[in-house]
């Protein structure tokens, strides 16, 4: 008796109503769901895609509701049903996974208690006596075999175990309906191919359906069948995943797939979407994504576009479509085209010479870790070098040490000519004329700068303490703000009123302060959005040209690598495993390890 | 159809701090109370309604009346204009213990954190020290022995207070240290002494003002029991901790002799805390926007 159709939203708006200004979030969207049907919301930040999935599962963060619409659930009214019936359905009908595997689950509660805790209060409760053998079948479904899993604690578990727990655990309800939030994004990328593959069979198998939120297109492709693109809170794109990825009918989804940086090939051009998000309540009467989008005339900002079907199975809401489409095969044929690499010649002199670096932390109870373990890299002069690696690779300890914010155990540092390996032991002039030469940015542009201080402050400071000549500083700082791409205006403000991208400019302005002639890049552009990251690796390519910069990239993005790298390390376990030319190690990888990471690029079901 | 939101989660984005902007009615009222005994101890002199140490023997432990709207102690003196009297004695020597702390903290708490090493050790020994010796009880006997006095309490006081605010501030420097920011500003070579009192001085200020306001408080809660036990101020002098012990007898006769300097302190002391965690909220998370 049951219908096909499990999930239909029609017209929902999510507002955020606690402030004297109400705002919007989200706004007319449809959307439906068969049985077994797996469906990918896709948006970047500020797209409305979460609070969408928390409105389907009544956890709407406080101050924010769903203000208008109807989400029906298997024919059963969610918006209007009582708190109590929706705590009801939730974990038996409907079940959310989230983002983040280490505060996701309860770190005093052991594997088995998050699986059990489940298990006992469902809607049909499993005896306390068959509790914990339920429990172990369940994390035996989730792929955890060795049954003592299930007796350790959160913190024991690796990022990907945890993962599977609270997977497990969402599951134990039994749900008809499994909604999964950005499951595989803090993951490292092998274990987000393992994640994304487990979704996919455990979908299959149970019959289930599976809405997956994310940013990443790729990641919705090789898992949804039907791919809904949010943008500022309201749909521009449905469509069927493969149609989608042959053929994009809205600039923005034409935007976001292309200023996805190619793994396969180097681009002659990345394409940024220029701009960010503009707020919803901005955009309400017209087509939101106008302001970034090049081919927007006066029809597109006078009414909102209607999302109308243009194919069998495919709604766009552009409704300059037809004129357009031509040329946006031809734009992504363009970007699309990949330049030969022009294969870095032997003798460039090197710059960065690291010799058989060892780093050993103490650990817990008189136990040690080799972070690093015999490391040897070279960077030559206006070389862009890649070390790839995972979490726990030593990649990021390699980076600190060349900085001075670790100091190695044993092995040396010579960096243009001074032995950097222990900074401390250097002369007050030696340690200066280090930090002219290597400058780091780091990965999380929202903790790389102090909140306290403006953006002017803050690269003023840099200019100050290095004895910059006063007369001269503000015209130094409106220069290295322009040559990031920054309005002069920046200046001013602080760093809450910055996009993630914006702020990242800034730490890159701040490095140059100093005209450093390396700069190491830990996993630069991994927090930032994807229209965002292609912004700042075309900044990072022209800045090598300009300045004749030298670059070590240290990343798990092997995008990242092909994009703006020439020569590569992969670094496994405190070892490099294989080097060479990107081209060359990522085309035709030789140890296991690269062949592992190159085969978990998500790519589009086959 | 508005819904019932769910509480059950937070976001950054509708973080407390918005809700929290303004101060709400329950600050407004603190701000009040704070201002008010303020412009009493500035200008109480041109308010008071008596001399607050002229004794009138014929109305002794008198009730309210239109002379005396508080009444009269039992040495006939205007309990209101006391009152008034007492409000600097209120706030100067608070004010001292909270600044000595907030000043003796920032430096070894931060010192400590950021540092570590060899002085973060001997610093957190130091401050084992203090902790184990019982604050109040040391103030009694050294005020007892050397024979009082209200600015020897408050002396003694500053001393002994400030360790557990040190203790506070390490561990909010210990966090900031292992920030990016902070990493970036060493590798961009700025002077390790400027990292501590530009940077992490700056981002941990709301944890400090709240500390001092906490400090201020118990000062105060501190120094009136002094007083009330006879030590600290010396008799006579209008105190509201000493007005507490004197006017005990009055209990039945005049209630308001008691009632006024006990709640006064109570309303002081809990203003300045509540304004001080209104102060911590408004500025410790996503805080300052500049545009």
């Amino acid at each position: 008796m049951a219908s096909d159709r499990l999930l239909e939203i029609n017209g929902l708006r999510v507002e955020y109503v606690a402030g004297k200004n109400r705002r919007t979030l989200v706004s007319g969207v449809d959307l439906h769901l068969d049985r077994g049907e797996t469906i990918a919301i896709v948006g970047e930040s500020g797209s409305g895609k979460t609070l969408t999935a928390r409105a389907m599962i009544r956890l709407l963060p406080t101050g924010v509701e769903a203000t208008a619409g109807e989400i029906s659930l298997a024919g059963r009214d969610v918006l209007r049903m009582s708190d109590r019936e929706a705590a009801r359905i939730r974990g038996n009908q409907i079940s959310m996974i989230f983002q983040d595997p280490f505060t996701m689950l309860n770190p005093v509660l052991r594997c088995s208690g998050h699986l059990e805790e489940v298990l006992r209060n469902r809607a049909t409760p499993v005896p306390r006596r068959e509790a914990k053998a339920e429990a172990l079948a369940r994390l035996a479904e989730v792929g955890i075999l060795d049954p003592s899993a299930a007796d350790r604690y959160p913190f024991q578990l690796s990022g990907g175990m945890r993962q599977r727990v609270g997977l497990a655990a969402a599951l134990a309800g039994d749900p008809e309906l499994l909604i999964a939030d950005e499951p595989s994004t803090a993951l490292d990328v092998t274990t987000q191919a393992e994640i994304l593959e487990l979704l996919k069979s455990v979908q299959q198998a149970r019959g289930m359906g599976l809405i997956l939120i994310t940013h990443d297109l790729r990641v919705a492709f090789s898992v949804a069948e039907r791919v809904y693109v949010l943008y500022a809170g309201a749909l521009v794109e449905v469509s069927n995943a493969k149609a989608l990825e042959r053929e994009p009918l809205h600039p923005y989804s034409l935007g976001l797939l292309l200023s996805e940086p190619a793994t396969e090939f180097r681009q002659a051009q990345l394409l940024a979407i220029d701009g960010s998000v503009p707020a919803p309540d901005e955009v309400v009467d017209q087509c939101s994504f106008a302001s970034r989008c090049r081919w927007a005339e006066e029809r597109c900002v006078a009414a909102p576009p209607p999302l109308r079907e243009v194919e069998p199975q495919r709604f766009s809401a552009c409704v300059r479509l037809e004129e357009i489409r031509e040329e946006m095969t031809s734009v992504r044929r363009e970007v699309r085209a990949p330049v030969l690499q022009e294969v870095p010649s032997a003798e460039i002199a090197s710059f960065l010479a690291v010799r058989d670096l060892q780093k050993v932390f103490s650990g817990h109870r008189g136990g040690v870790v080799r972070a690093l373990d015999g490391v040897s890299i070279t960077v030559g002069v206006n070389e862009s070098v890649g070390i790839v690696g995972e979490s726990g690779s030593g990649k990021t300890t390699l980076g600190r040490c060349l900085v001075g914010l670790e100091d190695p155990t044993a092995g040396t540092i010579d960096i243009d000519g001074i032995d950097a390996s222990h900074y401390s032991k250097l002369t007050r002039a030696e340690r200066a004329r280090l930090r002219s030469t290597v400058q780091i940015v780091f990965q999380d542009p929202y903790s790389s700068l102090d909140r306290t201080e403006t953006v002017g402050a803050a690269l003023r400071e840099v200019l100050v303490v290095n004895k910059f000549p006063s007369q001269r500083m503000n015209a130094r700082v409106d220069e290295l703000l322009e040559r990031v791409g920054l309005p002069l205006g920046y200046a001013k403000r602080r760093p809450a009123a910055l996009s993630g991208g914006e702020r990242q400019r800034v730490v890159i302005a701040r490095t140059l302060a100093l005209e450093p002639k390396l700069i190491v890049c830990d996993e630069p552009v991994s927090a930032l959005d994807v229209s965002v990251q292609a912004q700042i690796l075309s900044l990072f390519r022209e800045l090598r040209d300009e300045f004749g910069l030298s670059y070590l990239f240290i990343t798990h993005d092997l995008a990242v690598v092909r994009q703006v790298v020439d020569r590569v390390y992969v670094l496994y376990q405190g070892k490099v495993v294989e080097q060479g030319p990107v081209d060359q190690v990522l085309d035709q990888p030789e140890h296991p390890y690269t062949k592992r990471l190159i085969a978990s690029i998500p790519r589009a079901a086959a | 159809m508005a819904l019932a939101a769910p509480t059950s989660f937070r976001t950054s984005m509708f973080s407390r701090s918005r809700f929290r902007r303004l101060p709400s009615v329950f600050t407004s009222i603190s701000v009040c109370i704070v201002v008010v005994i303020v412009i009493l101890a500035l200008f109480g002199s041109l308010i008071e309604p008596h001399d607050p140490a002229a004794q009138d023997l014929f109305h002794t432990s008198a009730g309210p009346s239109s002379a005396h709207w508080f009444g009269t102690d039992g040495l006939g003196r205007d309990i209101l204009s006391r009152m008034i009297a007492g409000a600097g004695a209120a706030i100067t020597g608070p004010l001292v213990v909270a600044l000595t702390g907030l000043l003796a903290a920032s430096a070894l708490g931060i010192l400590s954190g950021y540092m570590g090493g060899v002085i973060d050790m001997v610093i957190q020994r130091f401050v084992d020290f203090m902790f184990a010796l019982p604050g109040l009880l040391i103030a009694i006997v050294v005020v007892g022995v050397v024979g009082g006095g209200y600015w020897l309490a408050v002396m003694v006081l500053s001393l002994l207070n400030f360790s557990g605010g040190v203790r506070i501030l390490r561990g909010a420097a210990l966090e900031q240290r292992a920030l990016p920011y902070v990493e970036a500003a060493r590798t961009l070579g700025v002077p390790r002494f400027r990292i501590m009192y530009r940077h992490i001085w700056r981002n941990i200020s709301p944890i400090i003002f709240a500390n001092a306001a906490l400090d201020f408080a118990l000062a105060l809660v501190a120094l009136s029991s002094l007083s009330y036990l006879g030590l600290g101020t010396s008799p006579g002098e209008a105190e509201w901790g000493r007005m507490l012990a004197e006017n005990q007898p009055l209990l039945f006769s005049n209630p308001l002799g008691v009632l006024s300097p006990g709640l006064a302190i109570v309303l002081f002391a809990t203003a300045v805390t509540v304004i001080g965690d209104w102060f911590y909220d408004r500025f410790s998370f996503s805080g300052r926007t500049g545009r």
